[in-house]
């Protein structure tokens, strides 16, 4: 259907306006809710996921399409069921203490976000203690830890060992990530999952979730 | 180049900033400070006047000299100096494509490469050797760069211990009134955009109330921690380098300050920071002209790579990366030698080959001694037209002007090849062989060595890194 279409198209490119306009006549005009969710919004982000792998779209290009695709889904809402929006997961997201560095997890959160994960960011500098709580306190089923030097790696197997402490080891998947981490680390850890980079984190979140 | 109202204009936009935005320290008693001084304060966030900046540039100093052990290793920041260090803060090493984690051997190599250098200046941490404990390898490490060479070190200093380690050993070296010079150089990150963490926050205070310069680098990424344009990177990175120079000559008037910066534009396909490009060497140059400008010592660039091999790409981005600074007057190179992976790993044939590269680059850079002697006029009209200069006194008199000891091929291809055949890398592995085998340790006061040595061991509990003998 050429609107469902421009719908799909508009969402790549990131015209919101034209989406939450696009998205209320194909409402008007009789077609279901679950429909343009499906052919429009999420086709749209289907390719853009896929032209994201194939390096054929930019971090900032897809995020806005992720936005723009957010912005329709809020049209469609008070139109859909508990079970039309299949959300991905909750995932509590953080740098580990010691480390400051957050642009990868930055990256991997709001990627995250776009893939339709529910997503909190805990932040910076963030203790194991601090990990288990937000984890308790969000009913979160991911956690994603990200370490960018090597004497904060460490830190990730603490959080692991306070989540075990607290009860939660089982509630959720851990995910780890960064420059100096790699499989074999997570693995020695007893992490569930390692992503190299932001692509392959969703990837994987996909995969555990 | 920047003309002189580029400049100006960067540095207005800069100003306008740190009033209207301002910066954020994380450290409360930083933050009392610049309120005791009549600085517009909310929260932890603090504003800045043209006034303020005006200030600090009148009284922050426009050269300094670092007092090492070695009186012939003292070294001047500012005017028409350079100081070379090699990497620092790698994880890893890598050999051939092989990435692995570095140790406190692969710590002790590049230390005796650095020392047996004859353009390295200054050392660089260059490895976080994985192989022990994070604390205890940091001491261990320290030690390492103090006993292996006497070469002046520029201390790593993330965290208060760290700062504490630096204040301890320069005590044990240089005695109790050790900071009446300048001896502990350490650089400083500001925290983009426009924050000053913690620790860094202690640091800068408690080095500026000893009086010892501190070397302020903006690491601003364009695209995530910063604007995407290069012109919007450098005046982030300028906005936060006068904050910290504000504070520094808030605590101690007159301290000795170096203008750094190594931001650089971040892949907007990855995210991954980019230091292998145009852009990099356009903004270090320009990170050292605005440092000219304001007569500043300056840090910036280096011997750069995101390649994964001391290739062909390794060799053009780190001689792009080296020369855009140096031609511009730099007076400090961290990572001049060694780095590779975009900061990430260290590689020994990549050091000799950018030890290499910067002795080059310091030939290139001398002016063209023109003197009668040198212009040999009187030589040229003697052997006129057809002649042959060879048997000519003056030849025999210059004729190791330029003989720079080199593993660089300059043979033919037959020579090349009936001694090896050997590419960049092969020779360079060779050349680094040699050099650790010629290392001997630098002296050292055995009273000296012994209180480091149980100031730095002293709560092991990984067997010493028998780095240099008591
Ligand atoms: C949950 O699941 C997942 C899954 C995947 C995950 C994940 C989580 N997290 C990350 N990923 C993965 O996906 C991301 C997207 O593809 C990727 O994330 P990355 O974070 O790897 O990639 C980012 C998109 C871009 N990359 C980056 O953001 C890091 C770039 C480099 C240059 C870097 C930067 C920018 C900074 N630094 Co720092 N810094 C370096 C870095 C060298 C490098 N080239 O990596 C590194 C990491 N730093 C280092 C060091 C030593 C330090 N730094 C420090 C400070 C800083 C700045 C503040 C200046 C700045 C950070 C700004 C910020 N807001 O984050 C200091 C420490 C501060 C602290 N306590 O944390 C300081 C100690 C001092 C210094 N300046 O050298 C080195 C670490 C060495 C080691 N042994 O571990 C270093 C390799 C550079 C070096 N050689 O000195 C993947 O790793």
């Amino acid at each position: 259907m050429a609107l469902l279409d421009d719908i799909k198209q508009n969402v790549e490119v990131g015209n919101r306006d034209a989406v939450l306009a696009q998205v209320q006549q194909a409402l008007d005009e009789g077609t279901t809710a679950q429909d343009v969710l499906a052919q429009g919004l999420i086709a749209a982000m289907d390719i853009v996921g896929a032209k994201m792998e194939a390096e054929e779209m930019f971090i900032p290009e897809v995020l806005r399409a992720a936005k723009t695709m957010e912005a329709g889904l809020g049209i469609l809402r008070p139109h859909l069921a508990v079970g039309d929006v299949k959300v991905q997961g909750k995932v509590v997201i953080g740098t580990v203490k010691g480390d400051l560095h957050d642009i990868g997890k930055n990256l991997v959160a709001m990627l995250l976000a776009s893939a339709g994960f529910d997503v909190v960011d805990v932040g910076i500098n963030v203790t194991p203690a601090d990990f288990a709580k937000h984890v308790k306190d969000n009913d979160a089923n991911f956690l994603g830890l990200s370490a960018l030097l090597t004497t904060t790696m460490p830190m990730m197997k603490e959080t692991l060992a306070a989540l075990e402490t607290a009860g939660l080891r089982g509630q959720v998947k851990v995910l780890v990530g960064g420059a100096p981490v790699n499989q074999s680390f997570a693995d020695q850890i007893g992490a569930d999952g390692y992503a190299s980079d932001a692509g392959a984190a969703i990837k994987v979140a996909k995969e555990l979730a | 180049m920047m003309t002189s109202d580029d400049i100006r204009t960067v540095h207005q936009a800069g100003l306008r900033l740190l009033e209207k935005t301002g910066v954020v320290f994380k450290h409360q008693p930083t933050v009392d400070l610049f309120a005791s001084h009549g600085f517009e304060v909310d929260g932890l966030r603090v504003f800045m006047t043209e006034a303020h900046v005006e200030a600090a540039l009148a009284v922050v100093p426009s050269w300094f000299t670092m007092e090492g052990r070695n009186p012939d290793r003292h070294l001047t920041f500012g005017g028409d100096h350079l100081v070379v260090a090699n990497a620092a803060g790698a994880a890893f090493v890598l050999e051939g494509t092989d990435m692995r984690a570095g140790t406190m051997a692969d710590l002790s190599t590049c230390l005796k490469l650095s020392h047996m250098s004859s353009n390295v200046d200054m050392l660089g941490n260059p490895i976080l050797p994985q192989d022990m404990p994070a604390d205890e390898g940091y001491r261990q490490s320290i030690h390492c760069c103090l006993t292996m060479s006497d070469k002046l070190l520029e201390y790593p200093i993330a965290t208060p211990e760290h700062l504490q380690v630096a204040l301890d050993t320069s005590e044990i070296l240089y005695g109790a009134d050790w900071h009446q010079r300048s001896r502990v150089f350490t650089v400083l990150n500001s925290l983009s955009p426009l924050q000053f963490e913690e620790g860094t926050c202690i640091s800068a205070l408690e080095l500026a109330a000893r009086n010892q310069p501190i070397c302020l680098t903006p690491c601003v990424m364009g695209g995530t921690t910063g604007p995407v344009t290069t012109a919007g990177i450098l005046v982030l990175q300028h906005a936060e380098v006068m904050a910290g120079l504000v504070l520094v000559q808030l605590v101690s008037p007159g301290c000795p300050f170096v203008y750094g910066g190594t931001s650089s534009i971040s892949s907007m396909m990855t995210g991954d920071m980019l230091v292998g490009v145009p852009e990099y060497w356009a903004l270090m140059t320009a990170t050292v002209e605005i440092a000219n400008h304001f007569d500043l010592p300056s840090r910036a660039g280096g011997g750069l790579t995101d390649a994964h091999l001391p290739d062909m790409q390794a060799g053009i981005e780190c001689a792009m990366g080296l020369a855009s600074v140096m031609r511009t007057g730099v007076n400090f190179i961290l990572h001049g030698t060694g780095i590779i992976s975009s900061f990430n790993a260290v590689s020994f044939a990549k050091f000799v080959i950018d030890d290499e590269l910067v002795g080059m680059l310091r030939s290139r850079l001398k002016r063209i001694d023109i003197s009668e002697e040198t212009m040999a006029v009187s030589v040229i009209e003697d052997v006129g037209p057809g002649g042959n200069f060879l048997l000519e006194s003056h030849t025999y008199a210059h004729c190791h002007d330029y003989d720079r000891p080199s593993f660089f091929n300059r043979r033919k291809h037959d020579v090349w090849l009936s001694r090896g055949g050997l590419d960049i890398a092969a020779s360079a592995e060779k050349r680094a062989k040699a050099m650790l085998e010629s290392y001997v340790a630098p002296d050292l006061d055995p009273l000296i060595l012994r209180q480091l040595g149980g100031y730095c061991y002293g709560h092991c509990t990984v067997a010493p890194y028998q780095a240099v003998e008591e």
